[in-house]
């Protein structure tokens, strides 16, 4: 009987230990991919920091393109809000990455402008933003990844539903920002 | 590996106007050295043997074995001034010259190389160094790049005791090759390693959590990094103290660029990141930039001998092309 006792007690453990192991593996995944995408926020914001130096520089060039310049710094404004929900959110991203791409076209049309070293400086920072913004996006992509598999994979996924871990989406470029790529291709010239 | 250039006509140029003359003379030294070499075995020999014929009978094989080492030494002494004229002159005549055909801003120092420090900034091996030998310096500017390489060799010792007291030393190699650094064209802090994917690639899945276990553990290298090019992970594996410093750094254009590399060299690659500088570790088993030997059969250098010299050579411009170091549209300069 006491022989029973300690071996239904043993299993006990042995099954609390696993389903322990599991979930703390789920919670540290998932808290990866939360890091993971508030770096990519860290990143937008950086982004958003350059902005107003770069209205500031280009707006004694561009005296033609007023409106796209208020227009972007609004879109900046409502993007760093920061209250918005998500949706929202990746409109306002979006327009502002529209308005962006456009202020770099328009900027074709002022020789003097692109010469301006201030400006250059901006630009290659700009450069650099975006590809630290693509990194921690393929960071995110690369966490959310590992998390799904380790919740739809035999044995994560016998405890994933019970225990609340649902499946995250991956980052895909909107249409807008894969037309953004033109832009970068422009920065190269 | 790389199509018809305009360097490879330059280097057809240079070897039919400057650099004949100079393999003939260097043809007519390597004959010299060999003569002296046969010339000296030939008389040392039987000298030699006679005498450890008499001494082995007359006092043991012992000191008979001794005067066989001593004359043995004796023959190197006697040919080592010639031998060594016969190398610094294929170096400072032949190399120097392909040197500068590469770049006029590439400087070639036979005698110099890369430091201990800098082979051990990068972290790439161990760091417990017990003989440390590098020649063959190389540096330069390629567009915005500057780069430095040598032939390096890093051992370490071990010493045993065997039951009788008597203690014996090793010597094992921990890299020996071309150890290239680079400055490298974006801004990072953290530091990245591109290692060759051992585990993976005999163990496949099981490979990687392996990796990812050892990872864990040994932090020196920092955690281990997928990433999302599957040939790329098939070769290397990543670790990094900072994961999204190394997607920044390993673009995805460059992961592809590194794999062609990889491939095109054949050789293993170890790659560091390291204070905004790239350093590369390519392991081979050939002493590179070394004139041919004086027991070689033939002529002198042909012209597709010497492409095999300028390709070495060559080495550091086609990292900076192939790996596109000169791209600088960010913030670096």
């Amino acid at each position: 009987m006491e022989v029973l006792l300690i071996f239904f007690v043993i299993v006990v453990v042995v099954v609390l230990v696993f389903v322990i192991g599991i979930y703390n593996g789920l919670v540290g995944r998932r808290n990866r991919v939360d890091q993971a995408f508030a770096s990519i926020d860290v990143m937008l914001k950086k982004r958003y920091d350059l902005v107003p130096n770069l209205i500031a520089t280009v707006e004694r060039y561009m005296v033609h393109e007023r409106e796209l310049l208020t227009e972007v710094t609004e879109l900046r404004t409502r993007a760093l809000a920061g209250d918005l929900p998500p949706e929202q959110r990746v409109a306002a991203e979006n327009g502002f990455n529209a308005a962006m791409g456009r202020l770099m076209v328009s900027v074709e049309n002022y020789p003097d402008l692109k010469s301006n070293t201030n400006f250059l400086q901006l630009q290659r920072s700009l450069n650099e933003v975006e590809e630290q913004i693509s990194a921690a996006r393929r960071a995110y992509n690369a966490a959310t990844t590992d998390y799904n598999n380790a919740i739809q994979m035999f044995p994560g996924s016998l405890f994933a539903g019970p225990m609340g871990f649902t499946r995250r989406e991956l980052f895909e470029a909107s249409m807008a920002e894969r037309q953004n790529v033109d832009v970068r291709s422009m920065f190269q010239r | 590996m790389h199509p018809p250039s305009s360097k490879t006509q330059d280097l057809a140029q240079l070897y039919a106007t400057e650099l004949q003359p100079i393999l003939d003379q260097l043809e007519a030294k390597r004959q010299e050295a060999r003569k002296r070499a046969l010339l000296s075995l030939g008389v040392l020999l039987p000298v030699a043997l006679l005498l450890m014929l008499i001494v082995g009978n007359a006092f043991g094989i012992i000191f008979a074995i001794f005067l066989g080492v001593g004359a043995l030494m004796a023959w190197f002494g006697i040919n080592h001034g010639v031998q060594k004229r016969y190398r610094d002159f294929f170096k400072s005549e032949v190399i120097a010259r392909l040197a500068r055909l590469v770049d006029p801003s590439l400087v070639y120092y036979q005698d110099g190389g890369i430091s201990i420090e800098e082979f051990r900034r990068s972290n790439l091996f161990r760091n417990q160094i017990d003989r440390y030998r590098a020649e063959d310096f190389f540096t330069g500017l390629i567009g915005a790049t500057e780069f430095r390489f040598s032939e390096v060799h890093a051992e370490y010792k071990t010493t045993t005791t065997d039951s009788k007291g008597r203690t014996s030393t090793q010597w094992h190699t921990i890299f020996r090759g071309i150890y290239f650094i680079a400055d490298f064209n974006k801004h990072f802090n953290g530091r990245t390693y591109v290692m060759p994917d051992t585990a993976e690639r005999a163990l496949g899945g099981l490979g990687r959590m392996i990796q990812s276990m050892f990872s864990q553990i040994d932090r020196r290298h920092g955690e281990l990094i997928n990433m999302e090019d599957p040939e790329f992970e098939r070769i290397f594996a990543v670790r990094s103290t900072d994961q999204i410093e190394a997607r920044y750094i390993l673009s995805t254009s460059l992961m592809r660029r590194l794999t062609e590399f990889r491939q095109q060299l054949n050789k293993p690659v170890a790659i560091a990141f390291v204070d905004s500088q790239i350093y590369i570790a390519i392991t081979t088993s050939k002493d590179h930039f070394e004139p041919p030997s004086i027991w070689r059969g033939g002529g002198s250098l042909s012209q597709d001998d010497i492409a095999e010299y300028f390709q070495d050579v060559r080495l550091a411009e086609q990292i900076v092309e192939d790996l596109n170091l000169n791209l600088r549209i960010w913030t670096k300069e």
